[in-house]
């Protein structure tokens, strides 16, 4: 095993005419980890995809694997699979035979490609499957198929391409657990594209964030979640509270915003933040704790009065919206045991979180 | 490269007819270049001609009625489709396709035993029950798949609101079908207007304007040929532009309706 | 509740029924009755001129005795197997540009203008092009290039068979187009991603994807080419005897329906051996859908196709 990344991707960019669909990609993907690619639609995820499948050519920069230039390569001498977002299963073959497809075009001895596919027909647990026909099947076993189709050519880079997107909740949840285990299983290397903020949270090792064409933030689920790196990655993760303020001090491990109401203080890193400047911080809804006004403890940073405006109860959570003098509002959440609500509309309640899970973030302009 | 090959696609189907188009404006008889110059004399005596102005219109009054009367059967035929379960519905689907599957060939023969079977005298009554069985396959075929995407909730819908079955049909399902309709009509018409192989089987005394064209075409090689093709091609296309008006004159209805605000005039 | 629905579907289906009944006696009256009635006639006597309706085999015997039948049928064959077979490779790339490379249905429009300019009209025109005081022809003797026409552009199969494609190019590249409509860019891709080469794209998914517009194009276009009579009679000169011309002269000229009817039978049955083998060498060529490469893991489930 070398040390180098599996696939390098240096300062990449595309262009279709005028429109310039990715820009300066920089990414490395390790061998073994699920490196998904979350963004909204037209942000140049999938086709960051389709370049390293080899269906685009990039415009500039380089795409290596193994340290070996891959551009030149047309995609059916990719060691690369695919699993596309609306499966492109072949209706003219049954399920075993689109397994084998890709096995036979290499002219594999037949003995070699029937006890493969048998195998990774196994593995995907379509065993009572093999001789459907490919109408004949539902959406969540096209998805294994397409899964098998592909992982049967033991493909070094696995590109998935919203692979869940056509499926219903309740297949969308079985299927991720499912792609994880095969992933564990087979150890192949996965690039995972979707527009799916859950999905990303519970597959990736790693999550590329990217918008308009560029990755914005590269980090692990837990970083991109609770350190967003911008406004657009704190927005696009998960429901946030922003808090405008301006930074007052910059300290060894502490950030100091004020507010008209009060002081927020972060022990997040600091990026690219002078003191003066305006500022959002960030926190999110469970992050933010709330009692009820009467039994009000000490005051001080991070700690605020406030006025509650609305609560939901959903299912086992409540989800309620707090008004600071200010006029902020402050969305919080609190399990909930029974069916009894803590809080009334209107009463005073006292919000606090604590340092760490403050991001402090440069104003959007 | 596949670009110019469909330019030369597009240059074969076209070239004969604009030769044709060409040759019927010839000033002299000769069918070849150089072009002597340009004259409407054929045409002329064309018209002149009381067998080509009398084919001419018994061919505008049998594809009239063939149309009609295949527009009426073949949306009949459609509404069923969607309506029947599988099994009687490929039986439908089978036997309106036939007709077009086999050579006009067998068509016009068997339809000769027949008439004469029955003692029917081949007039433009035969032709035009002929045209009708030789149009009707195609009009289900051009009609269905628009008529597949139609929601029968939308008849139960308007019977919810007080609607009687008939009421439903011309309130909801006949202006939505409509312009598939006349779609279907004006493609039957044209079909029926160009009819020769069955039509040289069923045809009687009273000739239409392809059997006239083909009698012209077995005698000699004369430009009047060209003018009366010219005249054909001409009138179809008169046909097809019109259609397309209607379409896009209730498309454009349709679209301010929706919007809400209502067409002048 | 589940009674209601089925009363409803009940209803839907009578209703449906009700719909089909004046198309249904219409087709039964004008189609599948003068079917059988030629069929029936094939077996009656021909005598002095008058038709007996009897039954007897002689017409079949003498069809397939006659060498005129057997030539004139094979003539048939050809024009419409070359016919067939040419209109359809025509149209196959314009129906992939415009399935796979553009968006707008002009080109579509266009080529279906043309469908509307009429079948004898276009007859003629090859005929003015072709023929041996015809355009090319002219061109050519102008030219200094020939001293006399050139005889066997008119009045010949090529003649026939380039007349003929012209007339079906239209109605193949429908058929192909809706047949191409049912692959996706995206098995186009699937299939270059899995290792396959552009051939592989063409041979082991289009043309099985696409295999029911495909063979339909080729047996339509087959069908009514060897069926047609007007075509080679106007151009095909000695080789315009073609079955479909023997076969309409005894209906219209010598008024031998049953001679007629047994020759049309028997080009039927052609025709139906042709579309079998066809569909049949598809299938041996693995162009054909619904064939599995491998033993059944699970026979006892398996659905047949």
């Amino acid at each position: 095993m070398s040390t180098t990344a599996l696939v390098e991707l240096k300062s990449l960019g595309k262009a279709f005419g005028n429109f310039v669909a990715l820009k300066d990609i920089n990414l490395d993907i390790q061998r073994g980890e699920i490196l998904t690619l979350l963004g909204p639609s037209g942000c140049g995820k999938s086709t960051l995809m389709r370049i390293i499948a080899g269906f685009e050519q990039p415009s500039s920069g380089q795409l290596l694997l193994n340290g070996s230039d891959m551009v030149a390569l047309p995609p059916e001498h990719r060691p690369v699979n695919m699993v596309f977002q609306r499966y492109a299963l072949f209706p003219h073959l049954d399920v075993f035979d689109n397994i084998a497809f890709g096995l036979r075009l290499k002219k594999m001895p037949e003995t070699e490609v029937r006890d493969r596919v048998r195998k990774m027909i196994d593995l995907v647990q379509l065993g009572p499957m093999a001789d459907r026909w490919i109408s004949e099947i539902s959406g969540g076993q096209s998805q294994r198929v397409a899964l098998a189709r592909a992982l049967v050519n033991e493909p070094q880079v696995l590109l998935l391409d919203e692979p869940l997107a056509a499926l219903d909740l309740k297949i969308r949840q079985l299927m991720l657990a499912e792609l994880r285990r095969i992933q564990e299983t087979t150890g192949t290397t996965f690039v995972y594209v979707t527009h799916d903020q859950d999905e990303a949270l519970v597959l990736s090792s790693r999550i590329a964030l990217m918008d308009h064409g560029r990755i914005v933030q590269l980090a692990t689920p837990d970083q991109i979640y609770f350190q967003p790196n911008s406004m657009f990655a704190a927005r696009f993760l998960g429901e946030t509270n922003v808090i405008e303020g301006i930074v007052t001090s910059i300290g060894k491990s502490k950030i100091h915003v004020t507010m008209s109401d009060g002081v927020i203080v972060s022990s997040q890193n600091a990026t690219s933040i002078r003191v003066g400047d305006t500022v959002n911080a960030v926190i999110r809804p469970e992050a933010v704790v709330a009692i009820a006004d009467g039994k009000r403890t000490a005051t001080g940073p991070n700690s605020f009065k406030a006025q509650l405006k609305s609560v939901v109860p959903i299912g086992g959570r409540l989800m309620a919206t707090a008004l600071l003098p200010d006029g902020t509002s402050v969305r919080f959440q609190q399990p909930r045991l029974d069916s009894q609500v803590n809080f009334d509309s209107g009463s005073q309640v006292q919000i606090s979180w604590p340092e760490h899970v403050v991001s402090v973030l440069p104003k959007e302009t | 490269m596949l670009r110019i090959y469909v330019w030369g696609y597009l240059a074969f189907l076209a070239f004969p007819i604009l030769i044709i188009t060409l040759f019927a404006f010839h000033a002299s008889p000769a069918l070849t270049f150089p072009f002597e110059g340009v004259s409407l004399r054929w045409f002329a005596d064309l018209w002149a001609d009381p067998n080509f102005v009398s084919a001419f219109k018994n061919s505008v009054i049998v594809a009239t009625v063939a149309s009609i009367l295949t527009s009426i059967l073949g949306t009949m035929v459609a509404l069923a489709l969607i309506r029947l379960s599988p099994k009687p519905r490929a039986a439908l689907s089978f036997i309106s396709f036939a007709p077009i599957a086999l050579p006009g060939l067998f068509i016009g023969a068997s339809l000769l035993v027949l008439f004469d079977r029955l003692g029917i005298y081949r007039s433009l009554v035969t032709v035009i029950l002929a045209h009708t069985l030789f149009c009707l396959p195609f009009f289900v075929e051009a009609v269905r798949s628009r008529v597949a995407y139609f929601d029968l909730d939308l008849e139960l819908a308007a019977r919810d609101l007080g609607a009687t079955r008939w009421q439903a049909f011309r309130l909801v399902t006949l202006p939505l079908l409509l312009p598939t309709i006349i779609g279907g009509a004006i493609l039957s018409f044209a079909l029926s207007f160009d009819e020769i192989i069955i039509t040289v089987f069923v045809v009687g005394e009273q000739s239409t304007l392809p059997f006239y064209i083909l009698s012209l075409l077995r005698r000699t090689v004369t430009p009047l040929i060209n003018a009366a093709s010219v005249l054909a091609i001409i009138f179809t296309l008169l046909v097809l532009m019109l259609a397309g008006t209607v379409l896009w004159w209730q498309a454009r209805r349709e679209k301010s309706a929706r919007i809400g605000e209502g067409v002048v005039g | 509740m589940e009674k209601l629905k089925a009363a409803f579907a009940d209803r839907r289906e009578r209703s449906g029924f009700l719909l089909a009944a004046p198309a249904f006696l219409f087709l039964v009256a004008l189609f599948i009755v003068p079917s059988f009635l030629l069929f029936i006639a094939s077996f009656w006597q021909f005598d002095n001129a008058t038709i007996v309706p009897t039954f007897t085999l002689s017409n079949y015997l003498e069809a397939l005795s006659r060498r005129a039948v057997l030539y004139s049928t094979l003539t048939a064959l050809k024009i419409g197997f070359w016919s067939g077979l040419i209109s359809t490779v025509l149209s196959f790339p314009v129906a992939w540009y415009i399935a796979f490379k553009t968006r707008s249905n002009v080109l579509l429009y266009l080529v279906l203008l043309s469908w509307f300019s009429s079948y004898l009209v276009r007859i003629f025109a090859w005929r003015t092009i072709l023929g041996t005081q015809g355009i090319i022809n002219s061109a050519l003797m102008s030219a200094g290039l020939i001293d006399k026409p050139l005889e066997f552009l008119i009045f010949s199969p090529l003649a026939v068979i380039v007349t003929l494609v012209h007339i079906f190019v239209p109605f193949t590249l429908l058929l192909l187009l809706s047949a191409l409509r049912n692959v996706t860019p995206d098995h186009l891709d699937a299939c270059r991603d899995l290792g396959g080469t552009r051939f592989d794209i063409l041979r082991k998914v289009v043309f099985p994807i696409a295999y029911k517009g495909i063979i339909g194009s080729f047996l339509f276009t087959f069908i009514l080419s060897a069926g047609d009579f007007i075509t080679p009679q106007l151009l095909g000169g000695r080789s315009g005897m073609t079955v479909g011309f023997m076969i309409s002269n005894e209906f219209r000229v010598s008024g031998n329906w049953p001679a007629g009817a047994a020759m049309a039978i028997l080009l039927l049955i052609v025709f139906l051996a042709a579309s079998a083998l066809t569909t049949r060498l598809f299938r041996l060529l693995r162009l054909a859908p619904g064939v599995r490469y491998h033993p059944l893991q699970n026979p006892a489930s398996a659905s047949r196709r």
